[in-house]
């Protein structure tokens, strides 16, 4: 008996409404210019005090869902995120009203760091595999980066937003392929968020973990899948994008571990097998688990669905603490019609001077921070929401009264 | 280890950070920090990375997170020789 093929059916970011240039941020804080070039990102998406992940949640997977024939048969909504504001109501039931899902459906939120939404897109697809025909599932990834000065380098990286993964027996993104994946996972303190405002991150840990996990996980993969070959195998490679310089040196260190050859046909490699899916993170910094999926995206935009059709894929996501996957499944004809406009909408955010982000920093992370009673600074709201009216209405943090969280829809325009 | 053999692993270590870090002088302290010497979190990642693929050594990248100088690579390098 062969499994149901399951996959990834459409794939929506949504990265906020502001966005600041890195080399801003840089002149800003007053940070070493000679280090622009390692992180290789153009700009990152910045959090509003409006926004939360419940807003960011539901304002990427709405319009995904508004274009979808029968939103009822998602019976799996699982909530992926290192931003959680609650420690028993799930972020799940959060956005599950908002997006009018079905009452038959299970709600569930997960946390590990970025890693979070690749185990979420595997449960998912273990369900479906035994679910009736036509059963879907959502994930969502959605997370906000509280980082200021403080973090050093690490601010300008950092991203906002969410990415909704619809999963079913459709894959017309992506194909998932069974029994194809390989692990690695142990106890290390490199990344951890002790309040809802403070990230601790050790970046050399963390860096030389992601990579650790990166070899480990593909000899896993390959033990599990032994005619696999890193050359040959994969037309294309998605990993973890903290930012893109990162995933860069990933590549290298992989080539040099896997496939060793002169540094020409390794930086070739790079531009014909990862870059194309880096071109989205440049500009909205690492979106935590949802950043494995907005590449993706960005691979799946970055030349026409033709080419791309049945083109396998490698995927590694990492989370730091740490959980590792690499993964691999093929691209559905459809893929690039099932993945939203995402360059538009990232085109469509306001762009903050310094002054104007430093401005709004505080407001925007105490937010997060719980609190019995809250008035939401709506400044500039309305503003900013106008260049996303074609979205439809775009969910909005208004207020806080005893702990409940007060939202509302906005029409744009 | 003999002297030898860690004079043997100070070279590569100093010939890696130099290829990494260009402007880095030859003559390179034991307490020489990769900070201090201007290489970013990508850069500290290269140098511990090739170190330890040029002496095959099998103790964990991870495990380089916090060697911060020249002289503490080459005593943890040195130490898996042992």
């Amino acid at each position: 008996v062969s499994a149901r093929t399951v996959g990834i059916e459409a794939v929506h970011a949504f990265a906020g409404v502001a966005q600041i240039s890195v080399a801003e941020m840089f002149r800003g804080r007053g940070l070493d210019q000679q280090r622009l070039g390692n992180l290789d990102m153009h700009c990152r998406s910045v959090q509003m005090p409006w926004e939360d992940p419940v807003t960011n949640a539901v304002n990427a997977a709405r319009p995904m869902l508004d274009a979808l024939d029968g939103r009822d048969r998602i019976e799996s909504l699982i909530v992926s995120t290192e931003s959680g504001l609650d420690y028993s109501k799930s972020l799940a039931s959060m956005a599950h009203g908002y997006l009018g899902l079905s009452r038959r459906c299970r709600l569930l939120e997960v946390k590990q760091a970025c890693y979070g939404a690749t185990g979420a897109v595997q449960m998912a697809a273990g369900l479906l595999r035994s679910a009736a025909p036509g059963t879907r599932a959502l994930v969502i990834a959605t997370d906000v980066n509280p980082m200021d000065a403080g973090a050093l380098y690490a601010e300008p990286t950092t991203g906002h937003g969410a990415v909704a993964v619809l999963l079913s027996d459709r894959p017309d993104v992506l194909a998932v392929d069974d029994g194809a994946y390989g692990l690695c996972g142990f106890d290390v303190r490199d990344t951890s968020r002790p309040r809802p405002d403070l990230d601790l991150y050790n970046a050399d840990l963390s860096l030389l973990t992601y990579l650790e996990c990166l070899s480990e996980s593909y000899r896993d993969y390959q033990r599990r899948v032994p005619s696999s070959d890193f050359l040959a195998s994969f037309d294309h490679l998605v990993l973890h994008t903290p930012f893109a310089g990162m995933v860069r040196a990933a590549h290298r260190r992989l080539m040099r571990e896997l496939a060793p050859g002169p540094p020409d046909a390794v930086a070739a490699d790079f531009r014909r097998r990862v870059e194309p899916s880096l071109a989205y993170a440049r500009q909205v910094g690492n979106l935590c688990s949802g950043s494995l999926y907005l590449a993706l995206a960005s691979l799946v935009h970055s030349r026409p669905s033709e080419e791309l059709a049945d083109a396998r894929v490698g995927l590694y996501s990492y989370g730091s603490g740490c959980s590792a996957e690499f993964f691999s499944g093929r691209i559905g004809a459809a893929a690039r019609d099932r993945t939203g406009d995402v360059e538009r909408w990232l085109a469509a955010r306001t762009s903050l001077t310094f002054e104007e982000y430093e401005r709004q920093l505080p407001r925007s992370r105490e937010v997060l921070v719980p609190k019995r009673d809250r008035e939401v600074d709506l400044a500039g709201c309305d503003r900013m929401l106008a260049p996303f009216a074609d979205r439809g209405p775009m969910l909005v943090l208004e207020s806080v009264a005893d702990y409940d969280r007060k939202y509302s829809w906005r029409t744009p325009g | 280890v003999t002297a030898a053999e860690r004079t043997e692993v100070r070279r590569m270590v100093v010939e890696t950070v130099r290829s990494i870090l260009p402007g880095a002088p030859a003559d390179l302290d034991d307490s020489a920090s990769f900070r201090d010497l201007g290489a970013d979190s990508i850069d500290r990642v290269e140098i511990m990375t090739e170190v330890r693929d040029r002496l095959a050594a099998e103790r964990p990248l991870s495990a380089f997170a916090e060697l911060t100088t020249v002289g503490a690579v080459v005593d943890y390098l040195v130490g898996e020789l042992a």
